[in-house]
């Protein structure tokens, strides 16, 4: 983490850069204790007390938590479980609304007030979600199919003449054992990843510009403000990219359980 | 996929276009370095472009 001092301040502005997310162990000298994995564990908790706080008691007509509570669940359930997986979808909302919860939360550290990191712009992170699912969707589809069916399903598109398969067949297989992975990981690492830059870029440049002379201390009210509507902006950012990877995720889910793609 | 919404299949086009283009550019690439020739990259990133646009109308676009 980086600190501005007043010696430093007339040195020139110095932009965030990728060092900005190399954070120090906040206690002791273990990497098992640097901010982003407190802020898993953290929310792990946050969300575990929320949802037991939400169904412990539900009644009839629910209070304010049980109604937050069911919304989301029900969001993940049908919006997505239902729309996209079709009949089967119940034994999956149960790892929708996990990963849905899950980034969703890491995602909004971002502008939580002394926090304010998201967990998922350490690329590591999101990786691993992205090989749950991929994990996941393979498994579902050749438990359905078996693995012969399921893989020649994956390599060969029906209806098309036997020699078009020396183009196709190795565009289908990265697609579906390189490209959905990365991509999934990657949209939602970027996506958090630039997000925290920009707002670094703000929210640093307008404190930069304060302590610069009178024409610039000027112009700081507008980085703050720029600051701040980006925060908001951000927001809209990290529920939509927690949605679209839970989203992706039915999609494909869905596509493994389709006997013919 | 029976079900699936526009941003799903958008997603999946892209997905497509880019595996299209990494694989088949990539193979370009490779002979490129190893006949020390200079076209294949480019005719593989074309073939690759080809390629995912077919299989996205085969996916996408026939019913």
């Amino acid at each position: 983490m980086r600190r501005f001092t007043f010696e430093e301040a007339g040195d020139g502005f110095i932009p965030p850069s990728t060092a900005d997310f190399d954070l120090p162990p906040v206690f002791g000298n273990s990497e098992f204790t640097t901010k982003p994995i407190l802020l898993v564990f953290l929310s792990v908790i946050l969300i575990s007390v929320f949802f037991v706080l939400a169904s412990r008691k539900a009644l009839v007509v629910p209070n304010k938590l049980q109604f937050a509570g069911e919304s989301i669940y029900a969001f993940v359930r049908n919006g997505i479980g239902q729309e996209i997986i079709g009949q089967e979808f119940m034994r999956f909302v149960p790892y929708l609304f996990t990963l849905f919860t899950f980034i969703l939360t890491n995602n909004i550290f971002g502008i939580v007030p002394i926090l304010q990191f998201p967990t998922m712009s350490h690329v590591g992170f999101a990786y691993v979600l992205a090989v749950f699912t991929f994990i996941v969707f393979h498994w579902v589809g050749i438990k359905k199919q078996g693995l012969g069916k399921y893989l020649k399903a994956i390599a060969f598109m029906p209806g098309v003449p036997k020699p078009v398969y020396l183009l196709l067949t190795p565009i289908e297989i990265a697609t579906f054992f390189l490209v959905r992975p990365l991509t999934l990981s990657l949209r939602l690492f970027a996506n958090m990843f630039a997000g925290h830059l920009l707002l670094l870029v703000f929210i640093m440049g307008g404190d930069h510009m304060l302590q610069g002379v009178i024409g610039l201390k000027l112009i700081a009210p507008f980085a703050f403000a720029f600051g701040i509507g980006m925060t908001f902006f951000e927001f809209l950012v990290q529920c939509l990219q927690a949605y679209i990877f839970t989203l992706l995720t039915a999609l494909y889910i869905a596509g493994a359980l389709a006997d013919e793609h | 996929m029976a079900k699936g919404n526009e941003e799903g299949a958008m997603w999946s086009i892209f997905g497509y276009l880019l595996s299209g283009l990494v694989i088949w550019g990539g193979i370009g690439w490779a002979l490129d370095n190893w006949l020390d020739k200079n076209f294949f990259l480019l005719g593989g990133l074309l073939l690759g472009a080809g390629s995912s646009l077919y299989l996205t109308w085969l996916r996408f676009g026939r019913n």
